[in-house]
């Protein structure tokens, strides 16, 4: 029986038809693996982009959270101006000039223009800072904060105007 | 005081104040304005001359990205006098701009070329 079989297989060279059907298989098994392989780094390519884009996404949300509290904390300082609250006011002003610089060093969404914003922001809420510092030392509370509150004002749009761009950003 | 960089600074701003490519704004203080670019600030203010008594001193101080004061300078302290001048100028041209003189005047003289009649 045995002998038959090998007769067979030496008649009709099976084993070298199976030797080549072998080899195909091998090579269309490879160039499965390398489609697969190169379907799989796309995917990870467009991973990597998804994954980097709500990355970018985050940190323009964190900014525009960020720049609301600076905003907020603005209308608070304008409040203490109209109810004359000196003495409290130059550590509202440094807390406020400290956030944005905070602001503008850890968000990398920002462009140039919105760290103008900022940095004019950071130079008014310092020259008031000292400022009100002198007038307390030496016990002169003339101070004009109806016009201090009017270029708080348009510090505090100016941000509005960076966190609303910032805000049309995300996600897009 | 002999500081090219400054006087350097000082004319460029000059030529870019008087041309109008950089705008100045108001600070809480009525006699200062300040120009900000992305890490730091430029305030010039008029005081009066402790030197020359009746006559103006116009003070140039730079600001960091923290507010912090990094220069500080005025016109007394540098040996060419056309310095007066050009910080003179800046001064008044940044009141101007700052102010919105500038703005109105020329809404006035396009309105007043477009023929309109005023009430």
């Amino acid at each position: 029986m045995l002998s038959k079989i090998h007769t067979l297989i030496e008649l009709y060279n099976i084993g070298d038809l199976s030797s080549i059907v072998g080899v195909l298989i091998s090579i269309i098994g490879f160039i499965f693996t390398i489609i697969t392989l190169m379907k799989s780094k796309k995917l990870l390519g467009k991973t990597k982009e998804a994954v980097e884009k709500s990355r970018a996404d985050m940190r323009k949300t964190d900014t525009v959270v960020d720049v609301a509290i600076v905003v907020s904390e603005m209308e608070e300082i304008k409040r203490l101006h109209r109810e004359k609250s000196i003495t409290v006011l130059p550590y509202r002003y440094t807390n406020l000039r400290k956030s944005l610089i905070s602001i503008r060093s850890s968000n990398e969404s920002l462009d140039d223009t919105d760290k103008r914003v900022i940095q004019s922001a950071i130079s008014f809420f310092s020259v008031l800072e000292r400022d009100i510092d002198s007038k307390i030392k030496n016990d002169n509370h003339d101070i004009d904060f109806p016009k201090i509150n009017n270029l708080i004002s348009n510090h505090s749009d100016k941000l509005q105007e960076v966190l609303i761009n910032k805000k049309n950003n995300i996600g897009a | 005081m002999s500081y090219p960089k400054l006087y350097k600074m000082i004319e460029r701003l000059h030529v870019n104040t008087v041309d109008g490519t950089i705008t100045w704004k108001e600070t809480n203080r009525g006699n200062s304005f300040e120009i900000s670019f992305s890490e730091y600030s430029v305030i010039i203010s008029e005081e009066k001359s402790k030197k020359t008594p009746n006559c103006e001193l116009y003070v140039i101080e730079i600001l960091d990205q923290y507010g912090e004061t990094v220069e500080k300078s005025n016109d007394e302290e540098f040996d060419e006098d056309y310095i007066y001048e050009k910080m003179k100028d800046i001064y008044q041209t940044a009141r101007r701009q700052a102010k919105g003189v500038d703005k109105a005047l020329d809404a006035i003289i396009n309105k007043l070329y477009d023929g309109e009649i005023p009430f």
